[in-house]
């Protein structure tokens, strides 16, 4: 986060309502991408029963590889985008299959810690290919910003379009979970694995599609997080994974919807704890809400707990 | 239709099933009865493929079912209804019903009409949370829900379990009905009366073996059976 708190934020303010307002936009602009990552770490809880901690070391293989394509080859930001899609997405499945698909019948433990070896794995590749020196990213949408008020606020471009991604991902992940068949093997894993195979879902091909989906979010965070703070590095994943891991968690760890209300107010709460009560101090409050809501709620804010009835 | 052979299921060291034959004819009602702990449900889980034996084989219609994953067992029509219902709690019932034509390619709406003349009441609740139905309604549920799946074979796990007798007496009256539509039931229950009353022939689960097989009547007057299971 260290890299991150040194960038100044992306927003010009003049005026009293108008500073808090632009802090807010800026929270959520950065809890969008929380939530982004969040949905990753929360669907693959929801589905696979692990926290799949490698997960922050996939937005950072997603943003060298934007990287490379903005700078080196000069492509275009969509096709960027794509590519770095396509690429996490292979490697979420391939890390799927190879270091956790063998251990469906151990321990949590061992997944776990499986988990974190992937996330050393990734970043020890990452320094050995590309040097642990941050690469400096250019925001594919520029540096510019949306004047408002006769030059009282500015919204940086880079924001909006964030929000609208996450917005968008949203409603089409709900819509898909929701209505189609896919969506709905993934909820019956979700529950039940034994039952879900007795209807004929085959479940590892299951989760393996929500390793790809997860992955594929995580490499649209990467481009959307390094437009907003533009230096990328081997270790660039862990600080934005584990606060949208606490995000997840937050909302209601296996929601689709406490993924979003989690990311957005852990954005809020740091962005508007920078502002207003200590840059250092920031994280310390983000984690001490989250105590404090767990302590009320254990399942988080929209996590819900069903009774088994026999 | 289903024949099992000199079947062997271990949990670590713990040998649950001790070299099991059954043999299942094409329409008919076999049940297997036993109390708890005997192995009833291993062998379930093992023809579904969620379990994989330490020897033994399992044929449908001459196919090896050992050789086959869950899913593809299930594409066979061998539908397991399991122990404890196990439907989507967090699911509405309709996508429960829906679930269990996962495999379906063709089109079945004939098997949403029947089976909501055999249970109307889940025509009522179609848009309710499966969690929050009875535990008679969850029952009813879970065999909609199989029957979906166009089942050639329907294996029911302790179908009574935690039922009112006289929902007891309803659920075995609608396995008859599905039973007399050609569909072959295999029916595992503690509820040894009213199994032995609808089965064409029945087995007896010790520990892990069979200990008396015969038809439903021979076993109902069978001393030993009245004895330990029927309480006579």
């Amino acid at each position: 986060m260290a890299e991150a708190v040194k960038q100044p934020l992306p927003v010009l303010v003049i005026g009293g309502s108008m500073v808090f307002l632009s802090y807010l936009i800026t929270g959520i602009g950065l809890g969008s991408v929380y939530a982004i990552i969040a949905l990753g770490y929360s669907m693959v809880y929801g589905i696979a029963k692990m926290l799949n901690f490698a997960h922050g070391d996939v937005i950072m293989i997603g943003a060298y590889v934007a990287f490379f394509a903005l700078s080196r080859y000069n492509l275009p930001a969509v096709a960027a985008v794509l590519l770095a899609i396509a690429v996490c997405t292979t490697l979420g499945v391939l890390i799927e299959r190879l270091a956790y698909k063998p251990l469906r019948q151990a321990t949590s433990l061992s997944v776990l810690i499986t988990a974190i070896g992937v996330s050393y794995f990734l970043q020890n590749m990452a320094q050995l290919l590309w040097s642990s020196s941050p690469k400096i990213f250019s925001s594919i949408v520029g540096n510019r910003s949306l004047t408002l008020f006769d030059g009282k606020m500015s919204i940086a471009y880079i924001n909006i379009l964030t929000i609208i991604t996450c917005i968008v991902i949203m409603i089409v992940l709900t819509l898909f979970i929701n209505n189609t068949k896919i969506g709905r093997a993934m909820r019956a894993c979700s529950e039940d694995k034994d039952a879900a195979k007795l209807m004929g879902i085959n479940v590892n091909k299951t989760i393996s599609i929500t390793f790809a989906i997860g992955s594929g979010l995580a490499a649209i965070a990467s481009v959307l997080l390094c437009s907003t703070y533009p230096s990328v590095y081997p270790t660039l994943g862990s600080m934005p994974g584990i606060k949208a891991f606490t995000a997840a968690v937050f909302g209601g760890i296996g929601s689709i919807p406490g993924a979003f209300v989690g990311g957005l107010l852990l954005g809020i709460i740091e962005n508007l704890s920078k502002a207003y009560i200590s840059t250092q101090l920031s994280d310390a409050i983000v984690f001490a809400v989250l105590i404090i809501v767990l302590l009320i709620k254990p399942t988080g804010i929209l996590g819900k707990k069903v009774n088994e009835k026999v | 239709m289903l024949e099992i052979k000199d079947l062997s299921v271990s949990y670590g060291m713990i040998e649950a099933v001790k070299g099991v034959n059954i043999t299942i004819k094409d329409g008919e009602i076999c049940t297997l009865i036993g109390a708890n702990g005997a192995g009833k449900t291993t062998i379930m889980h093992t023809i579904s493929g969620l379990l994989t034996p330490k020897s033994g084989q399992i044929f449908l219609d001459g196919e090896d079912l050992l050789k086959m994953d869950s899913e593809e067992i299930v594409k066979r029509g061998v539908i397991q209804v399991p122990e404890g219902r196990r439907i989507f709690q967090k699911m509405s019932v309709y996508e429960n019903i829906l679930l269990g034509a996962y495999q379906r390619k063709d089109s079945y709406d004939d098997e949403f009409e029947y089976i909501y003349s055999l249970f109307p009441i889940l025509k009522e609740r179609t848009s309710q949370l499966a969690g929050t139905l009875s535990g008679g309604e969850q029952q009813m549920l879970a065999i909609a829900r199989a029957l979906m799946a166009k089942p050639k074979i329907m294996l029911l796990d302790e179908p009574s379990m935690g039922l009112a007798p006289l929902l007891v007496r309803n659920i075995f009256d609608i396995i008859k009905t599905i039973n007399s539509t050609g569909t072959t039931i295999f029916l595992v229950e503690q509820n040894a009366s009213m199994a032995l009353a609808i089965a064409n022939h029945a087995y007896v689960m010790e520990t892990g073996r069979i200990a008396l097989e015969g038809s439903g009547e021979e076993l109902s007057a069978s001393e030993k059976v009245q004895k330990l299971y029927l309480g006579g």
